[in-house]
């Protein structure tokens, strides 16, 4: 697994430079069953991502540009009647494929954005009372600005919860542009990715079994209580207003081993659980005003708490 | 020390056992090499005590009278000086003894006050330089410059590892080797932390540690490895049996290095290293030097059980059955303590003897030097040519049927003698270099000296330097070791230590806070709290109503006058820029209006707290 995995990101890293950490933290989130929100400004490479990830592991790819006049079934689908034949057909929406890419979500109301909630749960869309399952593997990669917020709909708690991962991505360093511009020079065309002869590493179905993989990942009971510790610190802190859900937790443990089983381990260790701390729990705390007043960010208040609860060290 | 000081030395532990000897005495009790040894260091007039008439015989020296006219003639003095005849020290007069007692005293202050300082030195710049500099690189800093939350440390994380690595110790011996490595885990992170390595705090991981350790890679990798192990272990339900632990232990000596040892943690057979293998540390107790005794790690390798006797042999420790051969090297034993060896040996043992030891030697007449041997001795019987490169003396013996030369000297005289005594033997070397790396490398030496030995089945046990007669208290257990100075030094060093970190007189706890808040804390603490309900700007225009009636109380050059002008007075005083100033100002005055504004709570929030900070400016609440 460990092998397949450096290679999906080696791949995907041929054509998206200088973001391994972006595309670890997909593919993570790919693999943990869970869905991902990638915060960063335009230009940065996020939709070259997906339309990488989907081409290298061989899966279906579809992106859904939200704006504010977007509408449920625009996503989901719904029954149309064919005058032909005289009755209803279900007409699939985009939200049928296996990679979804939600740019700028949240430049829909909450009614469209509400319309991803099943399918990010429970991996089914239910139209006039019929759930229709999606293909799996299943995972939503949404994106959002955090520049701009005149004419947007924040996403509300619920919805932000669904998400597995939220990441950051900020402008490459001057190292890596030079990079981006030389490959840019050299005739590379984002536009025209079949010209980068990505190699298929892996296949939906092995993408599967590695899902199953990851559920046997071993964690100890040390590391549960560290969980629960960290989140239950997330609730009692005294910048935060809003702690994380149990959601949260799950996210964490589910992020945690698959971390473990991208590094090639059966079994969670701390790091695992610190690395991804950050990532799942960002999006899922509200800091309190006058934390936000003296500028803290919910990764400094994340780190604070890691700082602070003991790291299991001993044996049960 | 010289050779004439080795004899004198030995003569005057014979004085020391047996009291002042008398010359007849000293005949008796060493016929031969001390009485010789010692004339010829006398004759040499080399000793203060044979040229300084004024010297002053202490009382071991006076106990070597006796032999004071055998060397009359290359040391007079020392005639002259048993005889009695000891010049009268010059008596000083009053004021010259008082002075120079009191410049005696003030030169042993002035030396006892530098030795502290320079302690106190040694210390605070271990402390200051030591952990500084990974720990200023290592110490997270928060955005804003200030750290966002205070960070305790944990009390038994402060230099508590031998702790951890006892109980590792305790918990292997009772087969509990999981939690075991779970001890030795935290004893090398406290070991690593404690050497200003890494940072250790309760929420960092192993994985921040490693890289911390990053600038080394040696130890990194060491550490790398037995974290995959240990972790394996407390997280992945991995059974750790003897030999894993053993393993694991041999992954952590690097990072603990003598620590472990000190501990006994590893067993003594890394004596013994697989070829190709790194050098186990555990090398060095066999001794690797050209004095060392590597022959005790060919035994070992040889599986010849060999073991370090430490007690007497009289008493409740008696040479045991599976004890075939005893190697008698210098130690501390006193000269009646070898009945017990010789009865050993008259039961069917056999002793190797490399230094004097009185019964065996009285009964075969064996004595050591000083005649040097030779280059070469040549071993007996000469089947064919087989040549020893000699070390050290020659013996002297008569030979007898139960008494026969294993190797003889250039000049004749015996280099190895075997002597027979009941159903056991006793072979006598002429000094323990003749077993040290040194003799062993030199020629065909090795080979030569293990056929010469033949040693017998069952384990050999060596008397030596760590033998010693039991001591009456633990401070002359000390004093017999050698390690009073060291003692001294450490003692002053814990006390500069503890002069330098001063001494706790209760349990420490943080400093109290003020509880006594500002006003403005408890207006933005309301402020907050109303945020939560978006009412915050109901607290600033409540606020404002009175904070600008403060500000014009303050600024009488500013009352009275418009808001631009009471902002200019207020920046005018307080030295801060006026935009600023100006913009709390309005923002106040607009809150206090009532005026419709759209702005929100972390504005509101923001104008409390410049409006509160410019009051405190100001002079705050009379």
């Amino acid at each position: 697994m460990r092998s397949t995995c450096e290679a999906i990101c080696n791949e995907v890293g041929r054509v998206v430079v200088g973001q391994p950490e972006l595309v670890r933290q997909v593919l993570v989130a790919l693999l943990a069953r869970g869905h991902v929100l990638i915060e960063g400004v335009p230009g940065v490479g996020k939709t070259l991502l997906v339309r990488c990830l989907a081409s290298v592991l061989g899966a279906e790819f579809k992106r859904i540009q939200f704006t504010p006049d977007l509408m449920p079934t625009d996503v989901t689908g719904g029954n149309v009647f064919d005058a032909r034949k005289g009755e209803f057909y279900f007409a699939k929406g985009p939200v049928f494929t296996q990679l979804l890419l939600a740019d700028e979500i949240n430049r829909a109301p909450a009614k469209t954005q509400s319309s991803l909630l099943e399918a990010m749960q429970e991996a089914s869309v239910t139209v006039d009372g019929v759930s229709r399952p999606l293909p799996a593997p299943f995972l939503v990669i949404a994106t959002q600005n955090p520049v701009e917020s005149q004419g947007t709909y924040p996403l509300p708690e619920a919805q932000l919860d669904r998400f597995l991962l939220q990441a950051l991505v900020g402008h490459p360093t001057q190292t890596v542009e030079k990079q981006i511009l030389r490959n840019y020079v050299a005739g590379f065309d984002a536009a025209r990715l079949e010209r980068a002869e990505l190699q298929r590493v892996a296949d939906p179905s092995v993408v599967l079994a590695m899902q199953a993989y990851v559920s046997h990942v071993r964690v100890d009971d040390q590391i549960v209580d560290y969980i629960s510790e960290l989140v239950a610190r997330t609730r009692a802190h005294p910048s935060i207003f809003l702690g994380a859900s149990p959601r949260g937790a799950l996210g964490l443990v589910a992020a945690a081993r698959t971390h473990a089983a991208v590094h090639g381990r059966d079994f969670v260790i701390p790091d695992d659980v610190q690395a991804y701390a950050a990532p799942v729990l960002r999006h899922r705390i509200l800091l309190q005003p006058d934390a936000e007043l003296s500028n803290q960010r919910a990764d400094d208040v994340i780190e604070a708490i890691l700082r602070e609860v003991p790291v299991p060290q001993g044996v049960r | 020390m010289t050779r004439a000081g080795l004899v004198l030395a030995a003569g005057l532990a014979l004085s020391a056992s047996a009291g002042p000897l008398r010359a007849q005495d000293a005949s008796e009790a060493d016929p031969h090499g001390v009485r010789a040894a010692l004339e010829a260091s006398l004759a040499s007039g080399a000793q203060p005590f044979c040229r300084d008439p004024k010297h002053v015989l202490s009382e071991r020296e006076r106990a070597l009278c006796p032999f004071a006219a055998q060397a009359a003639q290359h040391c007079p003095a020392f005639a002259a000086l048993c005889a009695g005849e000891q010049p009268e020290p010059e008596q000083e007069s009053g004021w010259k003894f008082v002075l120079g007692t009191l410049l005696r005293a003030l030169g042993v202050a002035l030396f006892w006050v530098l030795v502290l300082a320079a302690a106190a030195l040694a210390v605070w710049l271990a402390l200051r330089l030591l952990p500084a500099s990974p720990r200023a690189r290592l110490e997270p800093t928060s955005p804003s410059g200030s750290d966002p939350v205070s960070e305790p440390d944990l009390p038994e994380f402060e230099r508590a590892f031998q702790a951890h690595l006892e109980r590792a110790r305790q918990l292997a011996a009772q087969g509990l080797f999981a939690e075991a490595a779970a001890e030795v885990q935290l004893g090398v992170v406290l070991r690593l932390d404690a050497l200003g390595l890494i940072l250790a705090r309760r929420g960092r991981t192993n994985g921040d540690y490693a890289r911390d350790l990053a600038e080394k890679p040696e130890l990194q990798a060491a550490f790398g490895a037995l974290t995959h192990t240990t972790e394996a272990v407390q997280f992945g339900g991995r059974r750790l049996d003897q030999g894993a632990y053993q393993r694991l232990l041999e992954q952590a000596a690097p990072l603990l290095g003598v620590v472990l040892l000190a501990f006994g943690l590893l067993s003594a057979s890394g004596c013994a290293t697989a070829p190709g293998s790194a050098p186990s540390p555990f090398a060095t107790l066999c001794g690797v030097g050209a004095e060392g005794h590597s022959l005790f790690c060919a035994l070992f390798d040889a599986e010849h059980g060999v073991s370090q006797r430490f007690r007497p042999l009289e008493g409740s420790d008696p040479i045991g059955p599976d004890v075939g051969t005893v190697l008698v090297l210098p130690n501390h034993l006193e000269e009646g303590a070898w009945a017990g060896l010789q009865s050993w040996v008259e039961a069917g043992g056999v002793a190797v003897l490399a230094t004097p030891v009185p019964k065996l030697d009285q009964e075969f007449s064996v004595t050591r030097g000083p005649a040097a041997c030779g280059a070469e001795a040549a071993v007996v019987p000469a089947s064919e040519k087989r040549v020893l490169v000699s070390v050290g003396p020659s013996l002297t013996a008569q030979l007898t049927p139960t008494l026969r030369p294993r190797a003889l000297c250039e000049t004749g005289e015996p280099y190895i003698l075997q002597g027979s005594l009941g159903q056991g033997h006793v072979i006598f070397l002429p000094g323990p270099d003749v077993l040290s790396n040194a003799s062993l490398v030199a020629g065909d030496n090795a080979r030569l000296l293990a056929n010469l030995l033949d040693l017998p089945e069952g384990r050999v046990e060596v008397i030596g330097e760590l033998t010693r007669d039991p001591v009456s208290s633990p401070l002359s257990a000390v004093s017999a070791a050698g390690l009073t100075p060291w003692l001294c030094q450490l003692l002053l060093l814990a006390a500069a230590f503890a002069a330098y970190r001063g001494v706790a007189f209760g349990r420490r706890v943080e400093a109290p806070a003020d509880l006594r808040r500002r006003f403005s804390e408890h207006v933005q603490a309301l402020g907050q709290r109303w945020a939560e309900q978006r009412a915050s700007r109901s607290a600033l225009s409540a606020y404002a109503g009175y904070g600008l009636e403060v500000v014009r109380e303050r600024v009488p050059a500013g009352a009275g006058k418009s808001s631009a002008d009471l902002a200019r007075a207020v920046a005018r005083k307080t030295g801060r820029e006026h935009a600023p100033v100006a913009q709390t100002l309005e923002l106040a005055r607009r809150a206090r209006e009532g005026e419709a504004d759209v702005s929100n709570e972390t504005e509101d929030l923001r104008a409390l707290r410049d409006l509160g900070r410019l009051i405190e400016d100001l002079g705050g609440i009379r």
